[in-house]
């Protein structure tokens, strides 16, 4: 390629920040067993080795559900929180925001490594669910695909204000106690949709982002409960979507008004 | 293309109740090298920083390539170059992979080969940036920064910290690149940097610009010095355009016609038959303008006397 043909595009500026990470992360061993291995392995481990039995779907869609919850809730979190704050430490965000990318570009390609990741490991996780354990294949792959990506833009806008207190990567594993914890308590992600009292579960549906999460999940795996097929099952997942969705604005909107590109002077 | 690369008029800056810019103007043309020179805490990188578009004035009016550098970001930055003051590098990255990333974030970028060979860093591109000796990382920065044949270079002290083969290289490829039509704005507290590259200088104290011109115009403000062992038993005469302080045996005159008073003096020499022992004479350096504004007055006062 010629230089004349090497002009700066975002897609080219985010292809530079995902390779970077991703060289990062294969010289780090411990990082990159916390955030490829590990999370397939507590995947399997919830959704464990029995086959599914007939008519026991619905929780088998709710182990899925919960399995890629968990893994974005934990892995995916506190690996974005540390990469912020050793970027942010190093001074790479500064020197990036002296650079081409804009603000927005340099956010996002940073957490494009582990979101890709990520969407590798659902894949595979619902390729276990269905070769190994006999789930039926998914109805509504978009839907499912749609609730991942979003968790994971709102995972990435969080870890981002998080690592805004957190002065290096070492401190993240104390500064994402809250976030974690928060999202652990969210029903549908550790502990099973019906577990908690009802209004419980209502006011956490709408004000944890990951709320809706495991509810649209299942819809989109199983189809919606009172209608059949994958039109049904899309109009259905679209309230969880939303929410999400008005989540990943408002937390959009917090980065840029909480992110800092500089440690603070001393 | 604008006729001025950098257009700064009264620019202020603080950090919170900190003023750390304290209205500072100046004027760069386009393809000059101007240098802002001072002491640690004099307010230079919060300067070259507004014109990088990382912080915002307080208040002023600030032009880089005749537009707004933090509002214009996008049109800018494909012809603006930053080399900042530390850091900017990922350890673990190897020199070629840096370079190879950063070729992906730069507008139309050199090859890397072209450019690691252009500040000496071939023999060196398999090396992790951790394993880097100083010079070595901060010539690697300036690599970052030339990636793209930027019209307008931004260096944060390029060469603090550098050993002297480094500074030398250095030196070379900021030569070679406004030999090539680049402008450039460095900030230093070397002097000797600032008399070897820069067409023009802006001395910096306390958040403000206490001189400016061409190294030449900066020393020539401040008296020149005339100095010789106190002779015994005579008073030394008093010159035309000099002040006198005698100061542990030592003869010193500040003087604003070095010539005419030194013909004085040595007249004065032959008529009493007096050696003048340990004579010198000559123009103040940077380095006495330096430590003549840091204690108190500025250079343009005196001028005004």
């Amino acid at each position: 390629m010629t230089a004349t043909q090497l002009e700066s595009g975002i897609w080219r500026q985010l292809c530079a920040l995902f390779g970077m990470e991703l060289l990062l992360l294969r010289r780090n061993m411990a990082a990159a067993v916390l955030v490829v291995v590990l999370p397939l392995v507590v995947g399997v481990l919830i959704l464990g080795v029995d086959q599914v039995a007939v008519g026991d779907e619905r929780a088998g869609a709710e182990r899925i559900a919960r399995a890629l919850g968990m893994i974005v809730a934990i892995f995916v979190h506190h690996h974005l929180v540390t990469v912020y704050a050793s970027r942010r430490q190093e001074l790479v965000l500064k020197r990036l925001r002296a650079g081409l990318p804009a603000d927005a570009t340099i956010i996002a390609g940073a957490a494009s490594t582990v979101t890709v990741i990520y969407l590798a490991q659902t894949v595979l996780l619902g390729a276990y669910a269905v070769l190994v354990l006999r789930f039926p294949v998914p109805l509504n792959p978009v839907s499912i695909l749609l609730a991942v990506l979003l968790a994971a833009g709102l995972m990435t806008t969080i870890a981002a204000v998080v690592s805004a207190v957190t002065r290096s990567s070492e401190a993240a594993m104390m500064t994402t106690f809250p976030t974690v914890a928060f999202f652990l308590a969210t029903p549908g992600v550790l502990a099973p949709y019906g577990a908690f009292p009802d209004s419980f579960e209502t006011v956490m549906w709408w004000f944890s982002p990951l709320g809706p999460f495991g509810e649209v999940v299942r819809i989109g795996w199983l189809g919606a409960e009172n209608g059949a097929g994958l039109l049904d099952s899309l109009i259905h997942t679209l309230p969880g979507l939303a929410v999400m969705s008005a989540w990943l604005v408002l937390t959009a909107l917090a980065v840029t008004r909480f992110f800092r590109w500089e440690p603070r002077h001393k | 293309m604008a006729e001025l690369a950098l257009d700064v008029l009264d620019l202020r800056c603080s950090y919170g109740a900190f003023e750390a810019v304290r209205g500072v103007s100046f004027q760069v043309a386009s393809g000059e090298l101007f240098a802002l020179l001072g002491t640690n805490g004099a307010g230079k990188t919060t300067t070259i920083e507004v014109l990088e578009g990382l912080q915002s004035a307080a208040a002023g009016r600030v032009r880089v390539l005749g537009r707004d550098p933090r509002r214009d970001r996008r049109a800018l930055r494909r012809h603006t170059g930053v080399m900042l003051q530390d850091g900017g590098l990922t350890g673990q990255l190897t020199v070629r992979e840096s370079v190879q990333v950063w070729r992906g974030l730069t507008h139309r970028p050199r090859t890397t080969d072209e450019v690691l060979d252009l500040v000496g860093l071939s023999p060196r591109s398999g090396v992790a940036v951790e394993q880097l000796s100083g010079g070595e990382r901060r010539r690697l920065e300036l690599a970052l920064a030339v990636l793209g044949r930027p019209q307008l270079l931004f260096l944060d002290e390029p060469t603090t910290g550098m050993d002297p083969a480094s500074r030398r290289t250095t030196w070379d490829v900021i030569r070679r690149l406004r030999s090539d039509g680049t402008t450039v704005l460095l900030t230093t507290h070397y002097l000797d940097e600032a008399e070897a590259l820069a067409d023009r200088v802006a001395i910096m104290h306390a958040g403000r610009i206490a001189t400016i011109g061409t190294p030449d115009d900066v020393v020539t403000v401040l008296p020149a010095r005339i100095s010789f062992l106190e002779p015994t038993g005579l008073r030394p005469p008093e010159l035309p355009h000099a002040t006198v302080a005698i100061d542990e045996g030592r003869v010193g005159y500040q003087s604003s016609d070095v010539q005419v008073d030194l013909a004085y003096l040595l007249d004065w020499a032959r008529d009493h038959g007096v050696t003048l022992r340990g004579l010198t004479a000559r123009s103040a350096s940077l380095e006495d303008v330096l430590l003549d504004i840091a204690a108190n007055h500025t250079a343009a006062d005196k001028a005004h006397q």
